[in-house]
């Protein structure tokens, strides 16, 4: 057996690049920009000084709610779906078929451009769009559904379409983990088919599901390309607002104090989301921690 | 509010002093130096270019490159033109203030950004126009060529090269024809109105609107936040924000709007290809007028050659062709003669007076200000008003 | 039942290429319905467009770039992680999270600071920095599920029996961890060919191919950006099946020196 000290040095110089990595490029960065989130500027003009006004401001202004509770809505829908989605693939591509091919065939799907797909929903949802035409043509409908595009709907549908690949990519390589034997014994003591799920194969696969909604979560709730594109006028959310600071007004430092809320809220819905988890008693018991 | 002591802002003082985009004695000069040394080149560095010819770095819209227009003349003087592509004319001051500027030989700004750029940002060289010997008075419209949107103080500091309108956009097919803005408020118009995400296109109007048109960009607290209260009926109307000029005119092509605020007025043409049939309109209200213009920023290396791209940009025959291509307007006087029938029909050469006393070219609210609104309201009332509260 | 479910989810995913297929051939500048006939016109105006050559040319070297780089910190961080149960564990998985639980415009403009207290000219190579810290964290959230539960025994075991760390790897610890890693790679290639938020801050004067759409879009959206978009997409598979080959013919040689070695 490796000695256990042994064993912690490898450990700690295999993670010591990107630890180096992620020091200078990010959280020096970072550092950087908190300090600054309590400074002042205006048009590009940096006013150092130490002060909350910038969180204050983010706080007291109705529509930064308003736009937060968008954004939250479009994570928290986009990573429930993304999830709920996935898995059954995720568990067919790993107890069902022996190559890998299905798997990376939905990985490829990534590859055509965001925003051009983001066209190809017009395409599919609009009033003259296929689905549209198509219900019309069959007469189940006499006018556009027009609810299908510019809504929260769109939004979502879009999101997930984009985010699904990742949350199956995560689910497959944490149902990997699960082998087929531990099933096999649990269906052996006479565990019925919901019960091997709620028993061992969520708890098991715990950390990819966490992952998995938490990526999506926090990757659909910061976007507001989407929103803009396909939201409707009332789809806006709190990243236009990010934008606006960063790139229009130069006032960064108020721009970075927004980031970090959304951060705060993004940690907080982490946090719920584990401890639901806990209570559903999906989680898996001490014995996996260690 | 204090300023920085001096100098362009982020460029002075170490950070602990004001300045989180100078870089010195941040993370020490050895640091500094040795990542320097093997993954940045300097621009400054490199030495000037004494004639025409060599690499051109630009930074300019996607279709407004001349790469195409200008295809013989960069063959002949042997230049490598190397044109990056903006999205959003932040994406230009966003490479350009700091310490450490992007290296771009030319690159342009639209009226309002002039004295931003020039006087605050500091990012701006001024112009040696002899140099441009295209830019005349007897070869440039008398109402381009000397605009204090790049002319004061004696001081050339861009040259406007293509123009626009922004106007008021319909779908005969889908409503009645538009004389005013008052018509976008009737109730079969609900669902059917957008807005373009555009300030340049929408913010004039805005303030017209509530009839403060002449004072704009300079409208007080209190006018500001009547125009912004006047506009509450449009937003009823409005289906969707779109975030763009080509956003509208998918929105137009796929049928799904009838009419758009204030927009480019190129939007008929390029519907039109799509099978859609719009006009654009100045309604009684007026319109608004686009300009751009080329200027060499304080990071410009290959300066000749910067010089005789914008000398070529502001020729009539380029002119001719970037307006068909862009649906443009020209600011070379004998541009027009070298038109096709379409291009010249955008807009009326013969009266360019009445266009501009229609539309005129305005600028932007004021950065800093006690008096009048600022920029920053401006924006803060717009995304409001984008997401209704 | 489920192999229905998994075609219909196919399905879903790949709709929307569909219609962009199609469109790329679409002989009216139109985006909707009804199709109007087939043309090549989109992809011979997309190829004759110098921005489009070089942008596509830059995102395919940033695209690999990043790939590479992050599948080897990735892959490394994922090794040192399984021998970091617990709390470090759990830390730095934290930490890595970091990039991505920030909104992308803040990433950009910390970077762009950065950068200039380091006086770090903006070139491909910042982009890639930026692209890397973007896709790093997908990386090792990936492949942090799957090491979980590696089961460290079986490569103390080749050890034990005389293998070196660098055949440990590639006998035992890769064949294991090996799909995740490819899948991972490949993701890490598509977020960064498809980043343009952190990209507009971090960018010198060169574009990259959702710069351009971007940019294209905001002036007319024709189907030209299909015929980007179909053609990039074409040109990613490309490299992921060479990349693939090359990877399996190496599995294949190191097979087949396994082979030789058991009967020597």
């Amino acid at each position: 057996m490796m000695n256990g000290n042994r064993r912690e040095a490898t450990g700690l110089a295999l993670v010591a690049p990107s630890f180096l990595f992620l020091l200078v490029f990010f959280i020096i960065p970072a550092v950087l920009l908190f300090v600054c989130s309590f400074w002042l500027a205006q048009a590009f003009r940096l006013i150092p000084t130490f002060t909350f006004d910038n969180y204050s401001r983010a706080l007291s202004a109705g529509g930064f709610y308003l736009l937060t509770l968008n954004a939250l809505k479009n994570g928290l829908w986009t990573a429930v779906i993304s999830v709920l989605l996935s898995f059954p693939a995720a568990y067919f591509i790993v107890y069902r078929t022996r190559g890998n091919l299905l798997f990376y065939l939905i990985l490829v799907s990534w590859f055509a451009s965001y925003l051009v797909r983001i066209y190809a929903w017009r395409t599919i949802l609009g009033s003259n769009g296929l689905i549209n035409t198509t219900l019309m043509q069959l007469g189940l409908i006499d006018q556009p559904l027009e609810v299908l595009l510019f809504s929260p709907f769109a939004t979502i549908l879009t999101l997930v379409h984009i985010m699904v690949p990742f949350a199956l990519l995560l689910l497959v390589s944490a149902l990997r983990d699960v082998r087929k034997e531990y099933i096999e014994a649990a269906r052996d003591l006479g565990a019925g088919g919901f019960e091997v799920l709620t028993r061992v194969i969520l708890p098991m696969s715990y950390k990819g599901v966490v992952g998995a909604f938490m990526f999506t979560f926090v990757i659909s709730a910061g976007d507001f390309v989407t929103p803009q594109l396909l939201g409707g006028r009332d789809g806006m959310t709190t990243g236009i607002l990010i934008a606006n600071q960063f790139r229009t007004a130069g006032n960064w430092p108020f721009g970075a104090a927004m980031a970090f809320i959304l951060l705060a809220t993004f940690l907080m819905t982490y946090f719920m989301f584990v401890r639901l988890l806990d209570v559903l008693r999906l989680a898996p018991g001490r014995r996996f921690h260690d | 509010m204090a300023d920085t002591p001096n100098g362009r802002p982020f460029g002075s003082a170490n950070i602990f002093r004001n300045d989180v985009l100078s870089r010195r004695n941040f993370l020490g000069t050895s640091l500094a130096l040795g990542a320097g040394a093997t993954l940045g080149s300097w621009p400054g560095s490199m030495p000037a270019q004494a004639a025409t010819g060599g690499d051109l770095m630009t930074l300019a819209w996607e279709g407004f490159t001349l790469e195409n227009e200008l295809k013989d003349w960069l063959a002949t003087n042997k230049v490598k033109l190397n044109a990056s592509i903006i999205s959003t004319q932040d994406d230009v001051h966003g490479k350009l203030i700091g310490s450490n500027p992007v290296r771009l030989d030319v690159t342009e700004y639209s009226q309002g950004f002039e004295r931003f750029y020039v006087d605050e940002l500091k990012i701006v060289k001024p112009l040696d126009i002899a140099k441009v010997p295209n830019f005349t008075a007897a070869n440039i419209q008398p109402q381009f060529y000397q605009a204090p949107t790049w002319y004061w103080d004696n001081t050339y500091y861009a040259i406007p090269w293509v123009w626009g309108l922004n106007a008021l956009v319909y779908n005969p097919a889908m409503t009645k024809p538009i004389k005013s803005y008052k018509d976008l408020l009737a109730p079969e118009m609900k669902g059917k109105l957008t807005f373009c995400d555009d300030t340049i296109a929408t913010w004039p109007m805005i303030a017209r609107l509530a009839g403060y048109g002449p004072k704009f960009p300079n409208l007080t607290k209190e006018e500001f936040k009547t125009a912004f209260n006047g506009l509450a009926p449009y937003r009823d109307q409005c289906r969707v924000f779109a975030s763009s000029n080509g956003d509208t005119i998918s929105l137009f092509a796929s049928g799904e709007i009838a009419a758009c605020f204030s927009v480019w007025s190129g939007t008929p043409v390029e519907t039109a290809k799509r099978g859609v049939k719009t006009v654009y309109t100045v309604p009684e209200e007026g319109a608004v007028m686009w300009c751009d213009a080329w200027f060499m920023p304080i990071s410009a290396v290959n300066i000749d050659t910067a010089y005789a791209f914008m000398n070529e940009a502001v020729s009539a025959k380029a002119q001719a062709e970037v307006c068909k291509a862009v649906n443009g307007g020209a600011v070379n006087k004998h541009a027009p003669a070298l038109m096709d029938k379409d291009t010249l029909a955008l807009f009326d050469y013969s009266n360019l007076a009445e266009v501009f006393k229609k539309s005129p070219l305005q600028g932007q609210p004021p950065r800093v200000s006690d008096k009048y609104a600022t920029y920053d309201e401006w924006t803060q009332a717009w995304t409001d008003f984008k997401s209704s509260f | 039942m489920l192999r229905i479910y998994v075609w219909l989810f196919v399905a879903f995913l790949y709709a929307p290429i569909a219609i962009i297929t199609l469109f790329s051939f679409h002989a009216s500048p139109s985006l909707t319905f009804p199709f109007e006939g087939f043309s090549l016109r989109w992809y011979s105006q997309i190829f004759a467009n110098p921005t489009f050559v070089d942008s596509l040319r830059n995102s395919l070297i940033v695209g690999a770039s990043t790939a590479v780089i992050t599948t080897i910190l990735g892959s490394l961080t994922a090794l040192g992680l399984a021998r970091l149960k617990g709390r470090v564990q759990t830390m730095f998985g934290l930490l890595a999270f970091g990039p991505v639980a920030l909104p992308g415009l803040f990433l950009g403009i910390a970077l762009v600071m950065l950068f200039a207290q380091i006086s770090l000219q903006r070139s491909l190579v910042t982009v890639t920095i930026a692209h890397v810290l973007f896709t790093l964290p997908f990386f090792i959230e990936a492949v942090r599920s799957r090491i979980e539960y590696f089961d460290l025994s079986l490569e103390e075991a080749a050890r034990d029996l005389g293998a070196t760390p660098l055949q440990t790897f590639r006998l035992v610890t890769l064949p294991i961890i090996g799909p995740t890693i490819g899948g991972a790679a490949i993701l890490s290639f598509a977020l960064s060919f498809d980043e343009f938020i952190i990209t507009v801050f971090v960018s010198g004067n060169d574009t990259t191919l959702p710069l351009m759409i971007w940019s294209m879009m905001r002036r007319a959206v024709s189907p030209d950006i299909n015929a980007a978009s179909v053609l990039s997409l074409a040109m990613s598979i490309g490299l992921i099946l060479i990349g693939g080959l090359l990877v399996w013919y190496q599995r294949r040689l190191a097979l087949s020196a396994r082979a030789k070695d058991t009967e020597a």
